[in-house]
């Protein structure tokens, strides 16, 4: 109980509940209280620092809570995607991650579709943006014809995998065709040198058979 | 009267950014989030700016600054 209300997510919102009914107190005081010297300090707090930090603690949030899976769920056009992680097929990259735990389920497709850069969350915020407002305002495309604006980096799997004993030794990764070398460098891609291709699958989805996990297993 | 009426539209900016706020913190959408960041973050920001903009310049009508 007391976890609960000391969570990011209950503090954030009575912060922004105090602002409010400051800035209403505020309001209706009006231009009486912020004569005097406590209530031009009421006034400092009320209608600058409090709705500043509010904002800051909002938005900070609001931007933790964009990366969990059922926020990018919300889309119905994301639910074909959301299905193909529980492909029951050992080639199937992205239900090979979420079924084993290899990425956190909650936040499952931020994990792989975030670009390890520097700027990298500001440039994924920037194109979630992007598809807020094509899914409002712009014309939603058939979820097999939805693609990446730029192929898949090589450095988001070599964010989790570079470096790993058992991803360096494999006899895969050291063939004449895929050198070590060109993997790290991105010259031969991940995901469409044909090693890694079997992705979302989106249009055989009917075909596949699926994993069912236990009721505790389900996100 | 000018400056509380200045104040009022401060305070009012603020309250309709901060309910926006509330409402993307109580549920989290693509549509709420969106409300948010385009509009109840840029009120917010606003109402902070009229407020700032009035102190600063009743500080250089009083020769504080």
């Amino acid at each position: 109980m007391i976890l609960a209300l000391t969570s990011p997510l209950v503090l954030t919102s009575g912060l922004v509940i105090l602002s409010l009914l400051i800035a209403a107190y505020l309001w209706t005081g009006g231009g009486e209280l912020a004569a005097g010297r406590a209530g031009k300090l009421l006034f400092l707090a009320g209608a600058l620092v409090f709705p500043l930090v509010a904002l800051l603690a909002g938005a900070s949030q609001d931007m933790r809570g964009a990366e969990q899976t059922k926020f990018c769920l919300s889309c119905h056009e994301m639910g074909p995607f959301y299905h193909s992680l529980y492909v029951d097929e050992d080639d199937a990259i992205p239900a090979l991650h979420y079924q084993n735990r290899y990425v956190p389920r909650d936040a499952a497709c931020y994990t792989c579709h975030r670009d390890y850069t520097m700027f990298g969350t500001l440039k994924d915020k920037l194109t979630g943006m992007h598809h807020v407002y094509v899914h409002f305002l712009g014309k939603i495309p058939d979820p097999d014809k939805i693609a990446l604006y730029k192929p898949y980096p090589n450095s988001n799997c070599l964010q989790c995998h570079g470096g790993s004993r058992k991803f360096d030794a494999s006899s895969d990764h050291n063939s004449k065709d895929a050198p070590l070398a060109d993997i790290y460098s991105g010259k031969i891609s991940c995901g469409t040198s044909g090693c890694h291709d079997s992705i979302h699958m989106i249009k055989d989805l009917k075909d596949e058979n699926f994993w069912k996990p236990k009721p505790e297993e389900q996100p | 009267m000018r400056r509380t009426k200045a104040l009022r539209i401060a305070l009012t900016l603020q309250i309709a950014g901060l309910i926006l706020e509330l409402l993307s913190l109580l549920r989290l959408t693509p549509a709420t989030f969106m409300l948010f960041l385009g509009a109840g973050a840029p009120l917010i920001g606003l109402g902070c700016f009229i407020y700032l903009f009035l102190v600063i310049r009743d500080m250089i009508r009083k020769e504080v600054l």
